[in-house]
């Protein structure tokens, strides 16, 4: 059996509110989706912004409804076993208003606890372990309000354990942190799998996080799954072409005829990065391309292909735009 | 130039809260419905207790006998005045909670700009309400007043105005540096409420909160304006050289705490929530 | 136990800010000098011959004291449905309730008994107030005979606040509605006037609320009546608890299936 095996998943949401009798438009955020997560697997969502990341999480967490299409966590029907499902699985949502502000952090720890129906028992200790294990002991009593945003998303994975979940998603964990927070949460959520050998899913949009961490990773563009596999074999994918990085001051056009795609581009300084597949002998067509559009070339660098290079080639556009 | 440039300013302020206001339709629906309300819940309180329209005991001691004239004119001053107060406080408290304080503040204009272009907004609409009040309780209420009266009135209602603009800027200097405004400023609310005497004559309070009453612009505001449509300017000379040094009085002391809170937001900054 | 879990936590959130406690009180009182002080300036007293003949019950501070904390009761299971769940949502935290495995109705219900207990607490606090300040004449025996009418305004719109809670989950903001919903009910149940000033049709529209009827068993029941005197009223309001039940349970069901469809997201 598997921890996550979903059908062709599609989730429409409608434009205003489908009152009975009004006719709505639908927006399509997951167009038909299908993957499976083996259990013990750390299994990652890479996409864009409004990709339909959000809403995949949302449906296998039983918070939405899906449009159509089927999926079942540890077995179970999202539509039908709901509590089935709430009672084995957790979630860290995005954003960091998804707690108490107002309660410290100990008494959001024994809220939710409670509310997972842990016994009284054990509450005790493991709210302590939960504190301890992500650094939160010393500030438990802190009202979450006055916690660092790095603290905040430490407490919310406290939260999404507090039941012993098998299943855990985790909805772009490191968004918004310090360098520091980050390595934390993403040490903190391998460990998770490789000792407690929990199952997780989680979503991002950085790149190397996807590849640095997961053991696979689906590849998520305007709700479909563009590519699935291990990363090193997505880079395969990408492994005989060269990637070149191309750094320029001035402006440069959206659309070149070669799979190029902005990958940073800083407005003060006017500086843009293009990355993309450019092998020696296109090379100097590209610089000369450019040139006569008034760029300024900074450096040329061939790189190792990275993820990145995965999507510019079956998307051609970059991650971030 | 300057003076231009702020009076642009004010406009900017002005229009970004009439944006503001009208994008909540439902509670403009719900805020003029409010007044209907009030004024039709005294009629049948009248009616329903007495059978009449006209009360001989009110006669007595307001010199209105039309009970439902004398709601109407109290409420018509207690929204005027609501408008400073709530006004004030919450357009500041509002863009507090938002987090977008600090950038109206950090702007050049001047702050008594910012609060002059809330002022505004919410004097426009006062007015607005007003013009949908007034026909529609004649029509609707039968409320008969001296209109002639009413606008010779009206001078003593801006004046009126200055002391709760004074009081307001004082509220909204001190909510800035309290743990959770909302609902001091409720209180603060309740209290002009029912103190303004809007709704009955203040006479009919015990002692202390009759001083009390006496004390803030509302009820001397009412009470003047009522006296004026009842009688004239010549038989309520008392009534409006109190009202004169009350609004005098709360005009200084709100510049004297505005400079004061000022200074304070340099010192120890805004918070944020 | 969820609900024991949840009134703790919004007992927690609530008392830390004990002003808020304060201004409650202060707006429950205000509003009800406002009329009162009202009708006793109209009057010049507080007895009325014309109630007397119309309702039976003579004094109005009594009538419009009785009136008001009955609306109060009815009102309160609404705003507790509408404001608890309204703050979850501003707070960012109702969909990591509604993630765990407790029922929603728990949930929901355990905001609404929150509210219900610091909101009754109020109440009695505003009517002893009341009853101070109007020296209303009050004897234990009528309070302990009036409880099971109390008791039964509060059930009947216990079951059709989830009316609101369906709707606060669905569009994220109702404010107004629920405000206007609750003012009309005021208006309509005679709260401070007697009904017999309105027009046929509003006094049989006024029918339908539960209020009407208890607000004026209550009142019989000051005035020295017994339950079989009032027994016509009594059965009326024993008819609506399940028609509002019925209502609210069906409206819920559709809007949380709405809820699900366009998510429980809030802003
Ligand atoms: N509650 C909603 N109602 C309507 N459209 C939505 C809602 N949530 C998301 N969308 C739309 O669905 C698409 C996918 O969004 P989302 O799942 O949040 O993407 P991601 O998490 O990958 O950024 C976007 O186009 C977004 O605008
Ligand atoms: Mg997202």
């Amino acid at each position: 059996m598997y921890a996550i095996e979903v059908n062709n998943l599609k989730k429409y949401y409608p434009k205003k509110i489908p009152f009975p009798f009004r006719k709505v438009e639908w927006i399509e955020a997951v167009k038909g989706i299908s993957f499976k997560v083996k259990k013990g697997e750390l299994f990652g969502f890479l996409g864009p912004n409004g990709a339909g990341k959000t809403t995949t999480i949302k449906m296998l967490t039983t918070l939405l409804e899906p449009t159509d299409g089927s999926a079942r966590i540890l077995g179970y029907d999202i539509r039908e076993n709901t509590r089935e499902i709430r009672r084995r699985i957790n979630l860290v949502a995005e954003g960091e208003r998804t707690l108490y502000w107002r309660l410290s952090g100990y008494e959001n720890l024994k809220y939710f606890a409670r509310i997972y129906y842990v016994s009284k028992e054990e509450e005790r200790e493991r709210i302590e372990s939960l504190l301890k294990l992500v650094g939160l002991w010393e500030k438990r009593n802190d009202l979450v309000m006055n916690y660092s945003r790095g603290m905040k998303q430490r407490l919310a994975i406290a939260k999404a354990l507090v039941n012993d979940p098998k299943v855990l998603f985790l909805d772009e964990p490191t968004l918004g942190l310090d360098v520091q927070s980050s390595i934390f949460v993403r040490e903190f959520v391998r460990k998770l799998v490789d000792e407690q050998g929990k199952t997780v899913l989680l979503t991002t949009h950085y790149m190397a996080e996807a590849e640095q961490l997961c053991d696979r990773i689906a590849i998520i563009d305007h709700g479909k799954i563009i590519a699935l596999d291990t990363p090193d074999n997505l880079k395969k994918l990408v492994m005989n072409e060269d990637a070149v990085e191309i750094r320029l001051k001035g402006n440069v056009p959206e659309e070149t005829p070669w799979r190029l795609a902005i990958v940073e581009r800083d407005m003060e300084s006017n500086v843009t990065v293009l990355r993309g597949p450019v092998d020696e002998e296109e090379l100097s067509k590209v610089v000369e391309w450019l040139v006569r559009r008034k760029a300024k070339i900074i450096s040329v660098e061939q790189k190792e292909p990275t993820l990145e290079d995965v999507f510019i080639r079956l998307t051609g556009r970059g991650l971030r735009d | 130039m300057e003076a231009i440039n702020e009076l642009r300013a004010l406009y900017g302020v002005a229009v970004k809260n009439w944006r503001i206001f009208t994008s909540y339709k439902l509670w403009l629906v719900s805020d003029v419905m409010m007044g209907f309300f009030f004024v039709g819940q005294a009629l049948l309180i009248g009616i329903g207790l007495t059978g009449e329209r006209n009360s001989r005991a009110l006669q007595q001691i307001t010199g209105y006998a039309d009970y439902v004239t004398f709601a109407v004119l109290g409420f018509m001053v207690l929204g005027f005045g609501l408008t400073f107060l709530s006004g004030f406080v919450w357009s500041v408290v509002d863009e507090l909670y938002a987090g977008t304080l600090e950038y109206s503040f950090a702007a050049p204009m001047r702050r008594i700009t910012f609060f002059m272009g809330n002022v505004l907004t919410r004097l426009f609409l006062s007015f607005l309400y007003m013009s949908v009040y007034v026909p529609i309780f004649i029509l609707l209420f039968d409320v008969r007043f001296n209109f002639l009266n009413f606008v010779k009135a009206l001078p003593f209602l801006l004046i009126g105005a200055v002391g709760m603009i004074g009081l307001g800027m004082a509220a909204a200097g001190l909510v800035l540096y309290l743990k959770d405004p909302g609902p001091f400023i409720t209180i603060l609310e309740m209290l002009v409420f029912a103190l303004s005497g809007a709704m009955y004559p203040i006479s009919i309070l015990p002692m202390g909160l009759q001083v009390l009453a006496k004390a803030l612009p509302y009820a001397p505001t009412s009470e003047a304006v009522r006296k004026i449509v009842a009688y004239g300017y010549t038989a309520s000379v008392n009534e409006i050289s109190y009202l004169m040094l009350l609004s005098g009085f709360y005009a200084i002391i709100g510049y004297l705490s505005y400079k004061w809170s000022e200074k304070q937001a340099r010192t120890v900054g805004l918070k944020s929530y | 136990m969820i609900l024991s879990a949840v009134v703790e936590k919004e007992f927690r959130m609530f008392f830390r800010y004990p002003l808020r406690v304060i201004s409650s009180i202060l707006v429950g009182i205000v509003f009800l000098l406002q009329f009162v002080f009202f009708g006793q300036a109209v009057l010049g007293g507080r007895y009325s011959a014309l109630l007397e003949v119309s309702t039976g019950m003579g004094d109005y501070p009594t009538y419009a004291l009785i009136g008001y904390v009955l609306w109060w009761v009815s009102v309160s299971p609404m705003e507790a449905y509408v404001w608890g769940v309204r703050r979850e949502l501003q707070r960012g935290t109702f969909e990591m309730n509604i993630l765990s495995p407790a029922k929603i109705v728990e949930l929901l219900s355990g905001l609404a008994i929150s509210w219900l207990l610091m909101d009754s607490v109020l109440m009695m606090i505003v009517f002893a107030i009341g009853v101070v300040i109007f020296a209303i004449p009050l004897t234990l025996l009528i309070i302990l005979k009036s409880l099971p009418i109390v008791v039964a305004s509060l059930i009947a719109f216990l079951g059709f606040g989830f009316v609101f809670a369906g709707l606060v989950m669905m569009l994220k903001n109702i404010g107004p509605f629920a405000q206007i919903f609750e003012f009309a009910m005021l208006f309509f149940s005679g709260v401070f006037f007697p009904l017999n000033v309105m027009p046929k049709a509003m006094i049989a529209f006024s029918k339908l609320f539960p209020l009407t009827h208890a607000a004026a068993v209550v009142r019989g029941l000051f005035v020295g009546k017994g339950y079989l005197e009032v027994w016509g009223e009594v059965a009326w309001l024993l008819v609506l608890i399940p028609v509002y039940w019925g209502i609210g349970y069906l409206i819920f069901k559709w809007a949380e299936r709405i809820t699900r469809v366009i998510g429980y997201g809030g802003y």
